[in-house]
């Protein structure tokens, strides 16, 4: 029974965690939020969705970082 | 031919509570309610007519029982360049209201049809667009989904695009109410919106959080919809390239609609029955009154609104006699005291609705046209009011000709009960407060229902400290 009480908790901390890592966005979308936490919503299935979804925001920000290093680079070179 | 545009002039008759979705609009004229869809709507219907589902949710009274109609038999409102292709007509409510006007467990079991039919329409590969308790009506103590364009078929990998608008309009009301003891009906009659995820979390303390619900859809989505509120990338297609399907709203909408089945308002969960009692009446002008409200409303009118109808104890006379009875009360326990009973009777001829007489549902939303009057949706042969005028004179400092002359506009007949200085509870009313009520009298109320109405009859209480008056219009 505590544990399942801590649950939401756990989510609440990881969601926190993995919607600190995104990188800004512009231009007003009100349901944006609430379409994303579907994802937690749905179940064990749903929350696999979300995860895909910050897994790939992920990549995309160490890709992000990496193309830059080597922009940089290239400069360097030239 | 019928000519959809008003009567008079070129003026378009579309409701003016109609127009947000552009697909279909509302057309009343002549006590007949249409609706005429473009050519995305159109194939909407048709795929909803041919689903397994459809039939069975009319049968069983849960959405409005609708016809299409020949289009090229009706002409659309001049001034109007959309492509109306098909028009249906729907079986007519007999008065629309909203959910400002419900008491807790109407907006429950509103809720719960909203989820019932999403679950239908999932398994029919359709889904509900909009979330909207407007969508919902009445028949008694049915609850019944009017917006029939809202079924629209479900694309794959698409999430619940109205669950914002549960969340804000059906769920954050029932959970306020709920857990915290908060009525939702100021709030989401000075908000058509309903309460934002923001304020919602807003509202919680520590606590709450442990309280089903509150942390995944109030706190929670409140931080995310912070957190993307600026978003400029698509998110239906970052989830659906994340592989979201329909199952995931189906649990959703379990979990949701599991959720909102255990939430009750321990208020109205725990006291009863005396309510009616509280009132001071000897049993003597109880019984007078009951016979006399029994003998003119059997009439019989077909239409009446009970103003202070408390838990509705003379809606139910007035409803054995007339077709439908509105019973409306300032007391949102009242109300829902009396919903729940004519849930378990099966009544449903009476429609219990929040309703305050001094400070009544406004004109509201878009030009003020969108949500309306009561006495723009609706108007009585016959109106109660028992055991009221008392309370609007001296605790609402209402001038009794403003009630009489208001009463009068709204329409039919009047019974209405004159409660002296003698009554306890005209001399509690009193108590803290100096009298200077000098309207509040015999001789005026007479004064004023003659120069209203055409004739009245009068009839004295066995106390003596009440007077029932039944005024004619003609």
């Amino acid at each position: 029974m505590k544990t399942m009480k801590l649950l939401p908790f756990t989510l609440l901390t990881f969601a926190l965690y993995i919607s600190s890592i995104s990188s800004a966005y512009a231009y007003l979308d009100p349901g944006t939020g609430s379409l994303l936490l579907q994802g937690l919503l749905g179940g064990i299935a749903g929350a696999a969705v979300f995860l895909k979804i910050y897994w790939h925001k992920l990549l995309c920000f160490f890709n992000r970082s990496e193309s830059k290093d080597n922009k940089t680079n290239d400069e360097t070179d030239v | 031919m019928t000519d959809l545009s008003s009567d008079n002039s070129n003026e378009l008759y579309f409701d003016s509570g109609s127009f947000r979705d552009r697909t279909n609009r509302i057309i009343n004229k002549d006590s007949h309610i249409y609706r005429v869809l473009n050519s995305t709507a159109e194939k909407e219907w048709a795929l909803l007519t041919s689903s397994m589902f459809y039939e069975d949710l009319v049968h069983s009274q849960k959405i409005v029982k609708t016809t299409q109609l020949d289009i090229s038999n009706f002409e659309t409102p001049d001034h109007d360049d959309s492509n109306w292709l098909a028009i249906l007509e729907h079986e007519r409510i007999p008065l629309i209201s909203y959910p400002y006007e419900w008491s807790f467990n109407m907006l429950k079991d509103a809720a719960l049809l909203h989820l019932d039919l999403m679950k239908a329409a999932l398994d029919g590969n359709m889904i509900l667009k909009d979330s909207s308790p407007y969508n919902i009506q009445w028949r008694g103590k049915q609850p019944i989904f009017i917006d029939i364009p809202s079924f629209v078929k479900y694309e794959q990998g698409q999430a619940w695009v109205g669950y914002r608008q549960f969340c804000e309009l059906f769920l954050f009301p029932l959970m306020l109410q709920a857990y915290k003891d908060i009525p939702f009906q100021p709030w989401l009659k000075g908000s058509l919106q309903g309460i934002s995820a923001n304020d919602y979390a807003n509202l919680q303390s520590f606590r709450d959080l442990f309280k089903p619900g509150v942390l995944l859809h109030g706190v929670l989505q409140a931080k995310l919809q912070n957190k993307y509120k600026n978003t400029d990338k698509s998110t239906h297609s970052e989830i659906k390239n994340a592989g979201f399907k329909k199952e995931l709203i189906i649990h959703n909408i379990n979990s949701i609609n599991k959720l909102i089945q255990n939430l009750e308002w321990k208020q109205s969960k725990s006291t009863w029955s005396n309510y009616t009692n509280e009132h001071n009446y000897s049993s003597d002008d109880m019984a007078q009154k009951i016979e006399l409200v029994n003998k003119i409303c059997s009439t019989p009118y077909k239409h009446v609104w009970d103003f202070g109808c408390n838990t509705g104890q003379f809606s139910r006379i007035a409803a054995e006699h007339a077709d439908y009875v509105i019973a409306f009360d300032f007391d949102a326990l009242a109300i829902d005291q009396l919903y729940k009973q004519l849930k378990t009777e099966g009544n449903n001829k009476i429609l219990p609705l929040v309703f305050d007489l001094s400070e009544p549902s406004p004109n509201t939303g878009w030009r003020n046209k969108e949500r309306k009057l009561i006495t723009e949706r609706g108007e009585p042969e016959l109106i109660l009011s028992l055991a009221l005028i008392h309370h609007l004179v001296i605790t609402a400092n209402i001038p009794l000709s403003e009630i009489i002359d208001y009463f009068y506009s709204v329409g039919g007949d009047l019974i209405i009960e004159f409660v002296d200085r003698n009554d306890s509870m005209v001399k509690r009313l009193l108590l803290n407060k100096e009298d200077n009520y000098n309207d509040y009298s015999i001789e005026n109320i007479e004064q004023l229902l003659l120069s209203h109405y055409k004739s009245f009859d009068k009839y004295i209480l066995n106390s003596g400290n009440r007077t029932l008056y039944y005024a004619k219009r003609n």
